[in-house]
């Protein structure tokens, strides 16, 4: 008799117990649930802007470009120098993303001439340097590797990325290519997880000129992840409703 | 009186030798003369300076100095020459300032159709005949140059010389529309509020 009293409470802990840890998996996962909902802008009811935080954030911006190489970089200067007075102006800080070491040059060169003409000041520039995603014509097998490296060194720079753009105005500029995705992935996952901030990615996606009609593969991907998707024909902007279109921006 | 002069550009990344043999053929270097060029320069893009300076005339007496229109890229003088008189040839395989030698020397560019060159040229508000690299595969140029061109910023055609003859007398007999600004104050907003929170 003794012995099953015994066995009924010790039944009756373990199962408060697992209701507990039960309990409290279900509020983490109600929790996330929430943040994922919040944090996905396709998943969003109203358009991205209106996710806006309740109060305005002041003090210098913050803005990270990747630069993609050749023609990625060139429309990625083209927006900055056409956009200056709102993306470089007075002691803001640009992070640089790049894979391929004439991108950076470029930067530098474009930074010169550029930003000096104008009357507001670059508080600073910092480099990350990231790793291709996928080189032109690499089989599948060496994509794969290229990709897991990719994966890893990247999530390094943007955990460094989003301490300083945390709490302060920035915005995250891609144009492409392939890298942009693994960076964009991680952005989203830390904007998810990451329990102790509200702040939005405010990941802003602009699509190359060259696309007309179709969506680039990065395109197509960056239109789920991206908070503001851009475009640059309005026959892009028709097809597909979250993108934006203002007219050539480069 | 500044010199008329054409401007050739084949992109820096693959050579586009079908542009650079319509633009110096006979029949071109004649038409150009007669509608008053008398310069051409050419940008023919990496691993072609050895085909370029066969196919002209070089002139050693032309000044060979790097800094001559003030630009970088090794530059090649010759010259072709034709029944009304005598064409002068610069070609040079790549530059880092090619916006600079397209404000300073050109009166009209004839570009491959990469967005690249024909920003370049239409943002300095110059006439452009765009040529489409009809080898390329499925690098968009065909429809990128329709695209332009269905909105009268521009004359595509094919490198080829009947083709570019007609872009060329089109080009001092017509005009092109002006390329809007790339400054959108709708876009410029949207991005301040996503930086700032300030939308609502």
């Amino acid at each position: 008799m003794d012995i099953g009293m015994g066995v009924n409470e010790s039944h009756l802990n373990s199962s408060m117990d697992a209701s507990a840890i039960v309990g409290i998996g279900l509020l983490v996962y109600t929790f996330y649930v929430f943040r994922l909902v919040r944090s996905l802008p396709w998943l969003r009811l109203h358009n991205a802007s209106s996710r806006s935080n309740s109060f305005t954030k002041n003090g210098p911006l913050q803005i990270f470009v990747f630069l993609g190489s050749g023609g990625h970089t060139g429309e990625m200067l083209r927006i900055l120098e056409n956009y200056a007075p709102t993306l470089m102006n007075n002691g803001c800080t640009i992070h640089v993303g790049y894979s391929d070491n004439a991108s950076k040059l470029k930067f530098e060169s474009f930074a010169k001439s550029s930003i000096d003409k104008k009357s507001g000041s670059i508080h600073a520039v910092k480099y990350y340097e990231f790793g291709k995603a996928r080189e032109v014509n690499a089989s599948i097998f060496e994509s794969i590797g290229t990709v897991i490296a990719t994966l890893y060194t990247s999530l390094l720079h943007v955990l460094t990325i989003r301490a300083s753009l945390r709490s302060k105005p920035h915005l995250i500029l891609l144009n492409g290519p392939g890298t942009c995705c693994i960076l964009a992935l991680w952005f989203k996952i830390w904007e998810i997880l990451d329990f102790t901030t509200s702040d939005s990615s405010n990941m802003v996606y602009v699509e190359s000129l060259a696309r007309i009609n179709t969506l680039s593969l990065t395109g197509k991907i960056l239109y789920y992840l991206s908070d503001m998707f851009v475009v640059q024909w309005p026959q892009l902007s028709e097809k597909y409703p979250r993108a934006k279109s203002f007219g050539v921006l480069t | 009186m500044p010199i008329k002069t054409i401007f050739v550009t084949c992109g820096a990344t693959v050579p586009f030798p079908q542009l650079v043999e319509a633009v110096l053929s006979p029949r071109i270097v004649e038409e150009l003369l007669n509608l008053g060029f008398k310069r051409i320069i050419v940008q023919f893009g990496r691993n072609y300076r050895e085909s370029f300076t066969q196919s002209i005339n070089v002139d050693q007496s032309l000044p060979p100095s790097q800094t001559y229109l003030g630009f970088n890229g090794d530059p090649v003088h010759g010259f072709s020459q034709g029944s009304s008189g005598k064409l002068e040839i610069i070609g040079f395989e790549y530059s880092t300032r090619i916006q600079d030698v397209i404000q300073e020397n050109a009166d009209l560019v004839i570009s491959h159709a990469g967005t690249g060159s024909i920003l370049d040229s239409l943002r300095l508000g110059k006439p452009l005949i765009v040529c489409v690299n009809d080898t390329l595969m499925d690098n968009h140029q065909q429809e990128i140059a329709d695209q332009f061109a269905s909105s009268n910023h521009l004359w595509a055609c094919l490198p080829r010389v009947d083709d570019v003859v007609q872009c060329l007398r089109r080009s001092q007999t017509e005009r092109t529309e002006p390329f809007p600004s790339a400054y959108n104050r709708n876009f410029e907003k949207a991005l301040e509020d996503l930086a700032y929170g300030t939308s609502n």
